[in-house]
């Protein structure tokens, strides 16, 4: 009979121990907002374009994170969706863009014909931009994230988007690793 | 147990792992001694840093001597750019470049005088003791401005090998040259091993080792003869430094592969040797750092083994650094056709060419012009079986085929979890393949694909980073911006505010001076009131009626402007009092005409005289019965006076409420009105007892007197008026800085304070009655 009581009274005082563990750890390990969140917009290329119909790229990791389509960016290309489709958990979709918008451009400036109006100064998401009023902008093309938004406030439109060109450095062995093969026609046995 | 220097003085050697034995094929090009070929008309030297850390200190046009320096840059790992021949800058241009990748590079392009002139710069061999004076810091300056870089292919600076940061323990001395056909370190050991000698001394000057090993493929045997000759003959210590024969395998001329057969220690992944105290320096660059110690001659010509079936006159060659490729091609009686491949480094780990203006570079060591039968015709790549041949020669240890996998399924992140980045590149997974796949060519692209990434990465992290900074900024404006309109708002407002404040000031001033002028009168009065009080005969009832007329016409005119006031409050909100205050003095005008006609028409009436007087004995409750018509008169100009005082109050006072609350209620109307009454009352009662001073002194006055009387009251008002101007222009540039809060509060003060003062007076009234 007493070992019945001092089972009991063993697992009473287990439970009552371990759920102590759990609430302390519940208060001490909480985490802080939506992680996801986070994760998500760590893969986002963060070129603060707005092309994927939100202001920026936080708020659009808000988005998915919330159910929304993981194809609405194009600057970050098929690979960024593929591991957004990963992080949140749902079937990668082709991207909404086509494959041109995808190439990698920065803007120039054709700076004689720069007016020095500053709109483009005020677009631009990242600074990149730099001139003041009625002085000749330029872009610092390290910085230039190809977003696309300076060319439309321009008024004598003199911003070019180019595609960024190769040197030795940023060079894909990619380019010329795969040979033309003509495929042999099947032979029926 | 023997401690590693024992075992590398006893000559042991450890076993790396994996590694193949290709056909050599050295012999094609070590059987002649080093020569050198004609000058080209042109040389093109590359400059890819400039733009980046250095620049251009030549023009075009200008001329060049050979080994003068091109480029000047302040980072610590710069390598200037060498004229190679003498002659003149001919264009500075994007010329095609040396590299795999086939890109145009900025170059700067020498047309050849032919002279091959000398810089200033450079001077004969000094003596062994003049080298010995310089400082280890003039060394390395020296071997920085010749531009020399490691010369066994990856071509990284050799000052700053030399200037490590630890304590180097070993020096190894590479002359392994595993690789087939190139033979270029085995001649110039053969032939130059004295100078390789002494730049090897000054490294072990620099480096101060414990050991310093010289390691020689044991397929050299002339090279490891003359090396060793060359060793006893030189000043080095014999009993730190030896010559050690590796047997031939390759990739064992690897840097990480040589220290493991020489020491048995792995360099860790991602680590340099230099964190093992071991530096690796090329035989070829040692006899590069003798000439430019010794002769100031700057690294502007290296050897190039020439070789394979398709150049009759295979070889090793001096060749300067920047001499295109298609002269070198001419000069060696190129007999390929445009088709066959023109390899840069040897069959493992070279490159073709794609344009063969190229020029040769620092890392160059062998240009290979294969017949097309000579080297293993491309092939079908076909799937992998999984044999496992890869992962068995594999020098680092590696996974071929996993890594292949992953390569090709672009899993990179899978891949690198597999140490792709520790694959030298070698090319035994290649080699060795049985489904011919180009193993290699797929870890180049993921190393690519994983640096683009994290390049990528990188960028992203700056673009966030300036977009959160940007956004910050704008923040940081926008909440500057809205205080400042705050502020000026509040200045605006205080200043606006401030004529209410002038208002309630008004107002505070004129019930300020009515009571001065009200206790004046009553000092003046208060022998009349004695004298008044005597005469307490008068008829409650009359008294009582005109008490209720002077009411209701101080009443109508209260309304009537709170009327008025009520209107424009409810349409103008914010600046009321100015508006309003001209609305109320035409409806004081009106209260004012109004009054004057009912006085008038009293003064027809002898009744009207009686009630009149009963007016002021209403007040002070002591006039004479016995009034007569004048003294009518006088009553109904004392109440026209009232009623614009009245007026003028009640504007005051609107202009209180209006700040408070702009549309004013009907309550408040009604206080208001009251207040005016109360007001008007009080006017009233003071101007009666002037006038029942008057008439109590001299009870039968005359019409003159009364009249003039009541001019002087009248002058009186105005007077308190201009001074009550005077005053508000006082308390508006005092008031002028006051915020919203305090003219508000200020406001309320005033109100309660006019509110009070008119209980007051109406309880004085009421007393007074009774």
């Amino acid at each position: 009979m007493s070992g019945i009581f001092i089972a009991i009274i063993l697992l009473t005082v287990l439970a009552l121990f371990f759920g102590l563990l759990l609430g302390f750890a519940a208060e001490k390990f909480k985490v802080e907002g939506d992680p996801l969140v986070d994760q998500l917009e760590a893969l986002l290329p963060q070129t603060q374009c707005g092309q994927c119909g939100y202001p920026g790229c936080r708020p659009y990791a808000e988005a998915i994170a919330n159910g929304d389509k993981i194809n609405k960016c194009p600057p970050g290309g098929a690979a960024t969706m593929e591991k957004l489709a990963d992080m949140a958990g749902v079937d990668p979709e082709p991207l909404t863009a086509t494959e041109e918008v995808q190439i990698k451009k920065v803007a120039y400036i054709r700076e004689d014909e720069c007016i020095g109006c500053t709109k483009c100064i005020q677009a631009c998401p990242v600074d990149a931009i730099l001139g003041t009023g009625k002085l000749m902008h330029t872009v610092i093309t390290d910085y230039c994230t190809g977003c696309d938004l300076c060319v439309e406030p321009c008024p004598v439109d003199c911003i070019d988007m180019l595609p960024v060109t190769q040197n030795i450095k940023t060079w894909d062995w990619k380019l010329n690793a795969i040979p033309v093969k003509t495929i042999d026609e099947d032979v029926k046995c | 147990m023997l401690t590693l220097f024992e075992q590398i003085d006893k000559g042991t050697l450890w076993r790396s792992t994996g590694g193949i034995h290709p056909p050599e094929r050295k012999t094609l090009s070590n059987r002649t001694p080093i020569k050198s070929l004609p000058l080209a008309d042109e040389y093109v030297v590359p400059l890819p840093q400039v733009g980046e850390s250095a620049i251009l200190i030549v023009k075009q046009g200008d001329y060049v001597a050979k080994g003068a320096i091109l480029t000047k840059g302040t980072h610590f790992g710069h390598l200037p750019a060498h004229a190679p021949t003498s002659g003149h800058v001919s264009c500075i241009e994007i010329r095609p470049g040396n590299h795999a990748s086939g890109l145009p590079v900025l170059s700067c392009v020498i047309s050849a005088d032919g002279l091959d002139t000398y810089d200033a710069n450079i001077h004969p061999a000094l003596s062994t003791n003049e080298v010995d004076q310089l400082t280890d810091k003039q060394l390395l300056t020296k071997i920085q401005q010749a531009g020399i870089a490691g010369l066994g292919g990856a071509a990284f600076p050799t000052h700053i090998k030399l200037s490590p940061a630890s304590d180097i323990e070993l020096v190894i001395i590479n002359g392994i040259e595993c690789e087939p056909y190139i033979t270029a370190d085995d001649m110039i050991m053969r032939e130059k091993s004295d100078e390789i000698l002494n730049g090897i001394a000054i490294i072990h000057r620099l480096l101060a080792p414990k050991r310093l090993i010289i390691a020689i493929e044991d397929n050299k045997p002339e090279a490891i003869e003359e090396m060793q000759h060359a060793l006893n003959r030189s000043s080095l210590p014999k009993d730190g430094v030896r010559i050690t024969s590796i047997p031939t395998l390759y990739p064992s001329g690897g840097e990480k592969q040589l220290i493991q057969i020489l020491t048995g220690q792995e360099v860790p992944s991602g680590a340099i040797p230099a964190q093992l105290g071991i530096v690796v320096q090329n035989v070829a660059t040692a006899y590069a750092i003798n000439e430019a110690i010794q002769r100031n001659y700057p690294l502007i010509e290296r050897v190039v083994t020439v070789t394979g079936d398709n150049t009759q006159l295979a070889g090793n060659y001096w060749i300067p650094i920047g001499t295109p490729i298609s002269h070198v091609l001419t000069q060696t009686q190129f007999i390929g056709g445009e088709h066959d491949k023109v390899i840069i480094g040897g069959p493992m780990m070279g490159y073709a060419l794609h344009n063969d203006n190229a020029p040769t570079l620092k890392g160059s060591n062998c240009i290979l012009l294969p017949a097309s039968d000579e080297l293993a015709p491309e092939q079908k790549e076909l799937p992998c079986v999984r044999c496992g041949e890869c992962a068995h020669v594999c020098p680092a240890q590696l996974l071929p085929q996993q890594l292949f996998w992953h390569a090709k399924a672009q899993e990179y992140d899978k891949a690198t979890s597999f140490n792709l980045a520790d694959c030298i590149e070698c090319g035994c997974c290649t080699y060795v393949c049985p489904s011919e796949i180009p193993l290699v060519e797929y870890y180049r692209i993921a190393k690519s694909a994983i640096k683009a990434e994290a390049e990528e990465k990188k960028q992203a992290e700056l673009a966030k980073q300036r977009f959160d900074l940007r956004t910050q900024r704008l923040e940081d404006e926008k909440r500057a911006r809205e205080e400042k309109q705050k502020a000026s708002a509040a200045r605006r407002k205080s200043n606006m505010s401030s004529s209410d404040k002038d208002a309630v000031a008004l107002a505070m001033a004129r019930i300020k001076a009515k009571k001065a002028a009200a206790n004046a009168e009553a000092d003046s009065a208060s022998t009349l009131s004695t004298r008044s009080v005597a005469d307490t005969g008068a008829e409650n009832k009359r008294k009582d009626i005109s008490a209720a007329v002077a009411r209701a016409k101080a009443k109508k005119a209260a309304q009537k402007a709170a009327a008025t006031q009520d209107d424009t409050a409810s349409n103008i909100t914010s600046s009321m009092p100015e508006t309003s205050a001209p609305a109320d003095e035409r409806q004081a005008k009106i209260a004012a005409a109004v009054a004057r006609a009912k006085a008038k028409k009293a003064g027809l009436k002898p009744d009207a005289a009686d009630s009149s007087t009963a007016n002021g004995s209403e007040n002070t409750g002591s006039v004479n019965a016995p009034v007569d018509d004048k003294k009518a008169r006088i009553a109904a100009t004392v109440a026209k006076a009232k009623a614009k005082k009245a007026a003028a109050q009640l504007s005051a006072d609107e202009a209180d409420t209006s700040t408070v609350s702009a549309p004013v209620d009907d309550k408040k109307a009604r206080i208001a009105a009251t207040i005016a009454k109360a007001k008007a009352k009080k006017a009233a009662a003071q101007l009666s007892a002037d006038e029942a001073n008057t008439s109590s002194v001299s009870a039968p006055v005359d019409d003159k007197k009364t009249r003039i009387a009541a001019t002087i009251a009248k002058a009186k008002a105005k007077k308190a008026a201009a001074q009550l101007s005077a005053d508000e222009a006082d308390t508006s540039t005092v008031s002028a800085p006051v915020d919203d809060k305090k003219a508000r509060i200020a406001a309320a003060v005033a109100k309660a304070k006019a509110k009070k003062a008119a209980l007051k007076i109406s309880t004085n009234t009421e007393h007074d009655k009774d």
